[in-house]
This record gives C-alpha cells, sequence and structure tokens, in this order.
C-alpha cells in the first residue's frame, strides 16, 4: 500500500518533572505498545508534549510557538487549557484518556506528514484540495476517538465485577445524594407542586430555574457543558446552594433578565445521571431482583448509550436483573447500570422487590432467537453503518 | 434474490411518505395528487398520497427491503390485509398537530391489530416542535389498554437519525437478542 503510515512517532517532552517522565515512558511502553518514542529534542520528533504548570513548560511553550509551533502537540495542566490547535489531558494523568490523547496526535502528526507541502508555492492550494477524502477519514477517526471518550464520560471504565464478592459488589454502587444530582432531582420534586412558577437555583456557576410541569430547566448553557459536567462529579457541598421558588411573573422577569435558554428537564437530568452515574448504580439497587422498566424511553430526544435500545427490548419483554441483563445480552455491566441509573431518574425504571426473578439462568441462555435474526442483523448494521 | 417488507402506516400528513424517503436508497414511488382544498387535514401539504408509497433498503445484491407507505386516507383501507401480508414489522406515524391524535393511534392498531399481533409495531409522534401535546406518556397511557408497551419516540419525519433509532427500535423489539456491531 502506498503512504503506509510509519509505525511509531517520536514525542518530545518539555517541562516536566521526573515523576511525569516516567509516567509518560511508561505508557508508551505499556499499553502504547511501541506506538510512541520518547525524545530529547524537538527536531526529530513529530509531536510534542509541554507540562504548562512548571515555570520550565511555560517558558519551552513560548519559544516553541515562536519557533516551530507546527507539530501535533499535547498539552499537560491541572486546569482546562483551551488552546486553539493541541489537545488537552488533564492532570493528574489518567492512563486511558493519555492513550486516546496519543492516538488523536498519532493520527495528526500522520496527517501532516502527508500534507506537507514539498515546497511553498501556489500549487499548495490544490493539493490542500486533493486532500479531501483522507481529511474526511482523519476527521472521521478523530471523531470515534472523541466519541469513545464521550462515552467513558456516561459509562466509565469498570470491568464486570463478580457478584459472589463482597469487595466486588461495593465498586458498583454510588451515593447520589452525596452529588448534584441529588439536588437536581430535589428541586424537581419541590418544583412539581408548581401549575405556573418555578423553582431558581442559585450558588452553581449559573442560575438554573427548573419547571417540573413543563418539563422545562432555563439556564444559559448547554446540557453537554463541559463545567456542568464536572460540577457534576464533584462532592455536592450543600453550603453553596440555594433553591427559591419563583411566582410566575417573578419567572418570566428572571428568565429575560438573564436571558435563560430552555431545554427540555427530562434530557437534562438524563444527561446529568450518566455523567454522575458513569458505570453505577444508586447505593442500595438490588443487583438481583428483575427490573420493570415503565416504557420506552423516547430515545430520540435522549443520549442513547451503548445497548441502551437492546437492553430496553429485553425488559419490556422480560423484567429480570441487572446482572442477568449484562449475562443474558452478553454485555459489559456497566453499559446496564448506566442506563438503569439514567432511567430511574426519569422514573422510568425500578428494581422490582416483589419479585424473584421471573428466569432462571437457564432458561435465558435458551432465550429463543427470532426466525429472521440474521436478516434483522443486516438490516439493524445497515441502520447503524 | 430475497426480498422482505416493511410497512409504513398514520394519518394523511403523518410523515409516511417523507420518513420513507429519507430511509430508501432509491428515489420512492410514489402516487401523489395534489391536495384539495375540501380536506382540513392536509391543510399543511401540496400533495397526498393516493397509491402506496415504495421504497427499497437494498441490504446486499441478494436481498432488499421493501418498504411500502399505506395512503393515509381511510377510503384505501381495503388494502391493508393484503399488503401487510408476510411484512416484517409496523412502523405508525402518528401526526401530533391532528385533532385527537391519540383517537388516531387507537384506530391504527385495530385496524392492524391482527399484523401486530404477529409481528411488532414502532410509533413515531411526528411535528411533535409544532403541537408538544398530547406527550408521549399519554401514548403510553392509551397503549396500556390495548396491552402494548411498543417504542413511542418523538419523530421528525425528516430526520434521517429520528426515523432510524424508531426502526432500530422496532428490530430490538422484535428480536433483543441482536448485536449492536
Ligand atoms: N414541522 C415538522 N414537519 C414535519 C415533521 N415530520 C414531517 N413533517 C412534514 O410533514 C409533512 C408530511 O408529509 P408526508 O410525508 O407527505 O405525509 P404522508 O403521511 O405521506 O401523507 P399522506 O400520504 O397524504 O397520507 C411533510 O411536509 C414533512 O416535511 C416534524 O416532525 N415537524
Ligand atoms: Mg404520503
Amino acid at each position: 500500500m502506498k503512504n503506509q503510515p510509519q509505525k511509531f512517532i517520536n514525542i518530545a517532552a518539555f517541562g516536566m518533572d521526573q515523576r511525569t517522565l516516567k509516567i509518560l515512558e511508561m505508557v508508551f511502553n505499556g499499553p502504547g505498545k511501541g506506538d510512541y518514542v520518547l525524545v530529547k529534542d524537538i527536531q526529530s520528533a513529530q509531536a510534542g508534549i509541554f507540562d504548562l504548570d512548571s515555570l520550565d513548560g511555560q517558558n519551552f511553550w513560548k519559544e516553541y510557538q515562536r519557533l516551530y509551533s507546527q507539530l501535533p502537540i499535547i498539552i499537560l495542566s491541572l486546569d482546562d487549557k483551551d488552546i486553539a490547535g493541541t489537545v488537552y489531558v488533564k492532570k493528574p494523568i489518567e492512563v486511558d484518556k493519555l492513550i486516546k490523547s496519543l492516538k488523536k496526535l498519532k493520527l495528526l502528526s500522520e496527517e501532516a506528514l502527508f500534507s506537507k507541502p514539498v515546497e511553498t508555492s501556489p500549487t499548495q492550494v490544490t493539493d490542500k484540495l486533493s486532500q479531501g477524502p483522507r481529511d474526511a477519514k482523519l476527521a472521521m477517526e478523530i471523531a470515534a476517538i472523541e466519541e469513545e471518550e464521550i462515552l467513558h464520560q456516561y459509562c466509565g471504565y469498570a470491568q464486570d465485577i463478580n457478584p459472589d464478592k463482597f469487595e466486588e459488589i461495593e465498586k458498583v454502587y454510588y451515593e447520589p445524594s452525596h452529588y448534584l444530582q441529588s439536588f437536581f432531582e430535589k428541586a424537581a420534586v419541590v418544583s412539581q407542586q408548581f401549575e405556573n412558577g418555578g423553582i431558581l437555583i442559585e450558588g452553581l456557576y449559573i442560575p438554573i430555574v427548573l419547571l417540573y410541569q413543563q418539563n422545562k430547566i432555563f439556564c444559559t448553557c448547554q446540557s453537554s457543558d463541559n463545567k456542568l459536567r464536572t460540577m457534576t462529579l464533584l462532592p455536592l457541598s450543600h453550603g453553596h446552594l440555594r433553591m427559591t421558588t419563583l411566582s410566575e411573573t417573578e419567572l418570566e422577569k428572571y428568565i429575560s433578565k438573564h436571558q435563560l435558554l430552555s431545554q427540555p428537564l427530562d434530557n437534562f437530568l438524563w444527561q446529568i445521571a450518566l455523567w454522575t452515574a458513569r458505570g453505577r448504580v444508586p447505593k442500595g439497587t438490588d443487583l438481583h431482583k428483575p427490573i420493570l422498566l415503565l416504557y420506552w424511553p423516547n430515545f430520540t430526544r435522549l443520549i442513547v448509550t451503548p445497548y441502551a435500545l437492546k437492553i430496553s427490548a429485553l425488559w419490556m419483554e422480560n423484567p429480570c436483573s441487572l446482572l442477568e441483563t449484562s449475562q443474558i445480552l452478553a454485555i459489559p455491566q456497566r453499559y446496564v447500570f448506566t442506563f438503569f441509573s439514567a432511567a430511574s431518574t426519569l422514573k422510568l425504571a425500578f428494581v422490582d422487590r416483589r419479585l424473584k426473578s421471573r428466569i432462571s439462568s437457564r432458561q435465558a441462555s435458551d432465550q429463543k432467537p427470532n426466525a429472521k435474526r440474521s436478516l434483522f442483523q443486516r438490516f439493524l448494521a445497515r441502520l447503524r453503518a | 434474490m430475497k426480498s422482505y417488507k416493511l410497512i409504513f402506516t398514520g394519518p394523511p400528513g403523518a410523515g409516511k411518505t417523507t420518513a420513507i424517503s429519507v430511509l430508501s436508497d432509491t428515489p420512492v414511488i410514489v402516487t401523489e395528487a395534489k391536495a384539495t382544498k375540501r380536506d382540513p387535514s392536509h391543510q399543511h401539504k401540496q400533495t397526498i398520497t393516493v397509491g402506496l408509497d415504495y421504497g427499497i433498503i437494498k441490504l446486499s445484491s441478494q436481498e432488499k427491503i421493501h418498504l411500502y407507505g399505506t395512503p393515509g386516507q381511510e377510503r384505501f383501507d381495503f388494502m391493508w390485509d393484503i399488503l401487510t401480508e408476510g411484512g416484517i414489522g409496523l412502523i405508525l406515524l402518528i401526526d401530533n398537530v391532528r385533532t385527537d391524535p391519540l383517537e388516531d393511534m387507537r384506530f391504527f392498531l385495530k385496524s392492524f391489530a391482527d399484523f401486530i399481533k404477529k409481528t411488532k409495531v414502532a410509533i413515531g409522534v411526528t411535528r411533535m416542535d409544532i403541537s408538544s401535546t398530547p406527550k408521549i406518556v399519554d401514548y403510553h397511557q392509551a397503549l396500556s389498554l390495548f396491552n402494548l408497551n411498543p417504542p413511542v419516540f418523538d419523530v421528525d419525519a425528516r430526520s434521517k437519525k429520528d426515523v432510524s433509532l424508531l426502526m432500530q427500535a422496532l428490530l430490538y423489539s422484535l428480536d433483543p437478542g441482536l448485536n449492536e456491531n
């Protein structure tokens, strides 16, 4: 094949302390599978990593921007660094995140190699144009990596647990009351009583107004906002948050004064629940009792996590426990847990404590496939392509 | 060559022709006529379907899914039994702007009851951007009287993503054991 990309890329690192350098080396040689090689000087590098939390790092970065500034770059820092054309990795470094960013870097550097103009001349423009299909491919690959990152935000990385081991069971639980999620849920309950007015939530980085009856939430952010996500991950400090009721007129005034935009409350709560759960279920959820799904979630307007349609179809047909669901459908537990957490936040899914599971695991494996399964499978693949 | 069929139905103007066109690999063959002023249910569109809509999804050179849309007007309902014969499932689209969308749903569920019993149905509620009521939960409540619990999604028939998701939900209802990849 022509233009076979090089197996590994050289990456120069700047401003790191010994510990961080050690981590990089370990990641490069371990999970990086030799795709990345640490080098000392920028001339022999195809990409760079800068730690902007050190004075050295900042100085090197300024110097680099002045002299080179054409390589794909990863920026390491404790706080968000939104620098155009760079990939940001938060410290302390999480290996999976670093690996994803490295993959992105490698793709970008391969692209840079291909598209490097032989000489600076007017033909460069047409060169760029003929890049079309490969640019599209690159964009798609990067989009796929980013999509995966987002999935991890919703479903976490946790491996399946062995339900016979007590210490493993603890890992699947989180305590909603420790997080912002519970505050929103509480506000929703309070707001239920009001036909017209709403609840104003203050003390977050932006004010949020919640109207349960109209299934609306008003704020100045998108529900996919990064800051909001960070807030959902932090332990809740009740001291700062305030809930006030607003009458209908107060509400109108407030919304127009602060120019708040509305979005469906359901979708908002669903998103918050996914971020908070990250592949876990609320503390106390019985993993062995069957799940009752009241009805199919309105998936066209909600974030569809992996296997959510499949899990819904199974539960509508055959209520079974969270652990059985993962077993019967042969899917990782974290996807079942995350979906359950979101659906239960919208009061669509419950653990049915009265019932013992209606199917034994033997029956489960006997679940009859539809006679047209292979056709449906091909049809489905086509729709998902 | 193996071929299968999928049926789209629903009241006039619900988006059957539109939904079939966004999925079909070939231009949809429709028999449309200019909507007349006499029919108030067609105020928002220029044409109505008087015959069947027809589209195709080619899975391979050996395999095709035929997409059939029933004409919306009830005077054509004599064709429905023949049409559904051997079909793999039903997509029911309901226009949320019409006078009584829940009654529309009941009418079509009754008309296609035998077919639904043999296969599955998935319901798309269209034009919810124009009229937000009845809500999706109202549909589920009405459905419980039919002892049915199909997927009901807010669907814009012009959106391929929406129509495709509804179709995927139909397939999973038919067989939850299908794989994602
Ligand atoms: N605003 C809005 N328009 C929609 C939506 N879904 C479909 N439409 C429009 O509604 C109209 C539906 O028309 P058709 O697809 O012809 O409906 P049909 O069910 O085939 O109608 P008949 O064949 O006459 O029964 C089209 O103009 C679509 O663009 C939606 O969710 N919102
Ligand atoms: Mg039509």
